[in-house]
């Protein structure tokens, strides 16, 4: 019996050595998809960690800690409340210490490097392959997204009475120290100290000084959280000598929680000595506290300076101002007959922007924002006793991200399954 | 991916300024500063509450004072008309008047006969949906009214018995007041201190209804009465809690508060309180018939005794353990309650019963 020899090239043969290039074989095992498992499982468990995390910190602390850090010590605490919730372990029990666990930063780069490696090695340029290559293209993007976001959007609130106006934003996160003085054109010199330098100054001791003050800042105390109290606790000592704080004592309070029902925002408070920068001298200690601001009309406390216009001292939101100005001609606040449940919040407002010709206005309400130079404004709450309005002020110059890399994923797994099924189709042809 | 990858080389460098101190000239603060005042509508609201064993009613008409003032006598004319039927109360419309059934927590809704646009709101709450004096507090927020103390809810409150109810009416005038936010970020929170002239809340919320246990005045002015050594790291706070006369803290302890409350001795039994303890950590209430006889004992300082009681359960922000101790005495009630983290309370425990020992009322 004859036999024949195949002849035909074979198709499985390993290529030659020289094909495949030191680089390559480098990158191989980071190209690995089981890295990549266990990357994504790493990320799971840190979202999760993420998430508990949040009962007992304030949300953003905890997005710096565990997401945009590079290693994070995750507390034994955390993985026993789970379990003491959902599984009734003993409440009894006390779980000391903790673990270093990745942060987001470490695990986006292994990833992004993983993903890029994995192009480099395994995937090759072809129609067929255009698919995985769109999906991924979708997933940097959605990353891209979240830096831009983090690091260039804004949100803020602007505030406003009824009839009044205002050229300056608000943030709901950042304090700062302000020095403020009448000048003689009616504007208003402003010397700020952005919160970090004065936890730096309260933890260091060190004394601030601008060209600006005729006074340097000593911050005695800094409280990221507190409460005043009208009635001072036995053994206290107060360090105020001037203002508002000599009837009222600062209370240091937890910081705010990421499930706080209540959804409230840190009120700082800080003691402040102020000295003389001729002669060295303390002027005076002041308490200040984001709760002064609170009031209608504002609490400001003054330090007095001689005969010229005194300065003003204000622990308040950190503020920008605005090149435009929003006046708030009405506000409305509608209820349901017989309840105090909101059915409409709207504020009618004049916007001028002398930069741009603008003057116009316009109505913000509910689902219905306004948009002016790269800002929207969105109807966001309610003065007490309708007395005025908040608007919340976002600018986020990556707000499109998010919809574009959903829609490339989109388009790239049309293209991916849309091609798997076009070959299947074929062959069952 | 170029511009990928210099967003993340910025990610890695941190490409935010730190911070440093600026001066600049800006507008004054004209809007913020010498804003007009605060325009509150003035309203009337005529409140009752009706307390059942098995549900809690409320009627409440609200509304402009003039408007309100001349359906004051209908309503009390309907209030007059209040009769039990089976679980549930009715009553008989005046005149002209026309009512709605309601949904959810809301029983009915009562129309007066004029195009006045007011109603009367009829909440029916199952159990017991707080003391009056919480809701009466509720009510006077509405209207921006400061909170009353036990000791001045008597005077507040009218008392009218009609067949087997008692009614408990009050009539409040004050500014219709907007506390509602629209959720989100929210705006600065108040601390718990109350400082004078901020106004009671920005943006937030009513505040809950409290717990129930009703205070008399009597058992206030008991309270002056009652005398307790501290043991070591605990001390009064400054906290106020809505049917407490004293607040502690125990240092090294955050989570644990101690709070000391005199109930009416009337109509409070120490079963009913124990399983409304219970309750607040989601287990299940036990026999009250034999419920009292299966707590320990603790002497005072008088030579009377308090009952205790030790529970672990859920709270609503994770898991709790509760000591309380019961004494009862002829002018109150009293109930001293220590909650916190399980761990936590672990520690104070012996101080807890060194503290009841204590407790001394003369």
């Amino acid at each position: 019996m004859e036999t024949s020899q195949d002849h035909s090239p074979q198709v499985d043969s390993p290529r030659p050595r020289g094909a495949n290039p030191a680089w390559k074989r480098l990158l191989k095992p980071i190209a690995s998809l089981r890295l990549t498992v266990v990357l994504f499982s790493l990320s799971l468990v840190l979202v999760f960690y993420g998430t508990l995390a949040q009962k007992e910190n304030d949300v953003w602390d905890v997005v710096n800690e565990y997401f945009w850090s590079w290693w994070v010590l995750v507390p034994n605490k955390l993985t026993l409340l789970f379990f003491q919730i959902f599984f009734n372990a003993s409440p009894e029990a006390n779980w000391a210490s903790g673990f270093w666990f990745p942060g987001g930063k470490l695990l986006f780069w292994a990833l992004l490097i993983n993903l890029l490696s994995a192009h480099l090695v395994r995937f090759s340029l072809s129609w067929a392959r255009s698919g995985i290559l769109v999906i991924h293209a979708g997933l940097l993007m959605m990353m891209a997204g979240e830096f831009v976001t983090r690091e260039f959007a804004e949100e803020n609130v602007m505030t406003l009475v009824q009839g009044g106006k205002s050229s300056f934003l608000e943030s709901t996160r950042f304090n700062e120290l302000a020095f403020t003085r009448l000048r003689a054109d009616g504007q208003v010199d402003s010397v700020v100290i952005p919160q970090p330098i004065l936890l730096e100054a309260a933890k260091t001791q060190q004394v601030l000084a601008d060209e600006a003050l005729p006074f340097k800042v000593n911050v005695l105390t800094f409280a990221g959280n507190c409460d005043l109290l009208e009635k001072f606790p036995e053994d206290f000592k107060n360090p105020a000598t001037e203002g508002e704080g000599k009837a009222l004592a600062l209370k240091e309070m937890p910081p705010v929680t990421g499930v706080d029902p209540e959804q409230r925002i840190n009120m700082p408070g800080a003691y402040v000595e102020l000295i003389d920068k001729a002669t060295d001298k303390p002027l005076g200690t002041w308490l200040v506290s984001g709760l002064f601001q609170l009031t209608r009309p504002i609490r400001n406390q003054e330090i007095k300076l001689g005969d010229g216009q005194p300065w003003k001292i204000a622990l308040r939101n950190k503020r920008s101002y605005r090149p435009y100005t929003i006046t708030l001609e009405k506000f409305t606040h509608d209820v349901y007959p017989g309840t105090n449940t909101p059915l409409n919040f709207q504020s009618d407002v004049l916007l001028q922007d002398s930069n741009l010709g603008i003057d116009r206005t316009t109505v913000i309400k509910m689902n219905e924002p306004m948009r002016h130079a790269g800002e929207t404004f969105y109807q966001h709450q309610a003065l007490a006793g309708d007395s005025g309005s908040v608007l919340q002020v976002v600018r986020n110059p990556g707000w499109t991200l998010p919809y574009l890399s959903c829609a490339v994923v989109s388009m790239g797994m049309l293209i991916h399954f849309g091609a798997t099924l076009l070959r299947y189709m074929r062959k069952q042809a | 991916m170029l511009v990928l990858a210099v967003y993340s080389a910025l990610a890695v460098l941190g490409c935010q300024e730190s911070p440093k101190i600026v001066s600049y000239v800006s507008p004054p603060d004209a809007n913020l500063e010498a804003g007009p005042a605060a325009e509150f509508p003035p309203a009337r609201t005529l409140a009752a509450a009706v307390y059942r064993p098995d549900a809690t009613w409320f009627f409440k008409l609200m509304g402009e004072p003039e408007a309100v003032a001349k359906q004051q006598k209908a309503f009390d004319a309907l209030m007059a008309t209040l009769k039990v039927s089976g679980a549930n109360l009715e009553w008989k419309l005046p005149e002209g008047w026309t009512e709605t059934k309601g949904q959810g927590l809301r029983f009915a809704t009562i129309k007066p006969s004029t195009d006045s646009g007011l109603e009367i709101a009829v909440n029916r709450f199952e159990g017991v949906a707080g003391s009056l004096l919480a809701n009466v507090n509720r009510w006077r927020g509405e209207l921006g009214l400061e909170d009353l103390k036990e000791v001045d809810l008597a005077k507040a409150v009218t008392d009218q018995k009609v067949g087997e109810l008692t009614i408990q009416s009050v009539d409040l005038t004050g500014k219709r007041k907007a506390r509602q936010g629209m959720g989100g970020m929210g705006i600065p929170g108040m601390g718990t201190g109350g400082m004078p002239g901020m106004p009671p809340a920005m943006g937030r919320n009513p505040p809950p209804v409290g717990q129930p246990g009703q205070v008399t005045s009597g058992a206030k002015e008991a309270s002056d009465k009652l005398a307790f050594k501290l043991p070591k790291g605990w001390r009064e706070s400054d906290k106020k809690v809505m049917f407490a006369s004293k607040v502690l803290e125990v240092e090294g302890a955050p989570t644990v508060k101690v709070t000391i409350s005199p109930l009416k001795p009337d109509g409070n039994s120490v079963a009913d309180n124990v399983n409304r303890w219970r309750g607040q950590l989601a287990l299940t209430p036990e026999n009250p018939a034999t419920l009292e006889q299966t707590l320990t004992k603790e002497k005072t300082a008088n030579g009377g005794e308090a009952l205790l009681v030790d529970i672990s359960g859920k709270g609503p922000m994770g898991p709790q353990r509760l000591l309380g101790a019961i004494a009862k005495r002829p002018e109150a009630l009293w109930f001293v309650k220590l909650t916190g983290d399980p761990s936590e309370v672990a520690k104070v425990r012996d101080g807890f019963t060194e503290f009841v020992r204590t407790l001394k009322f003369d």
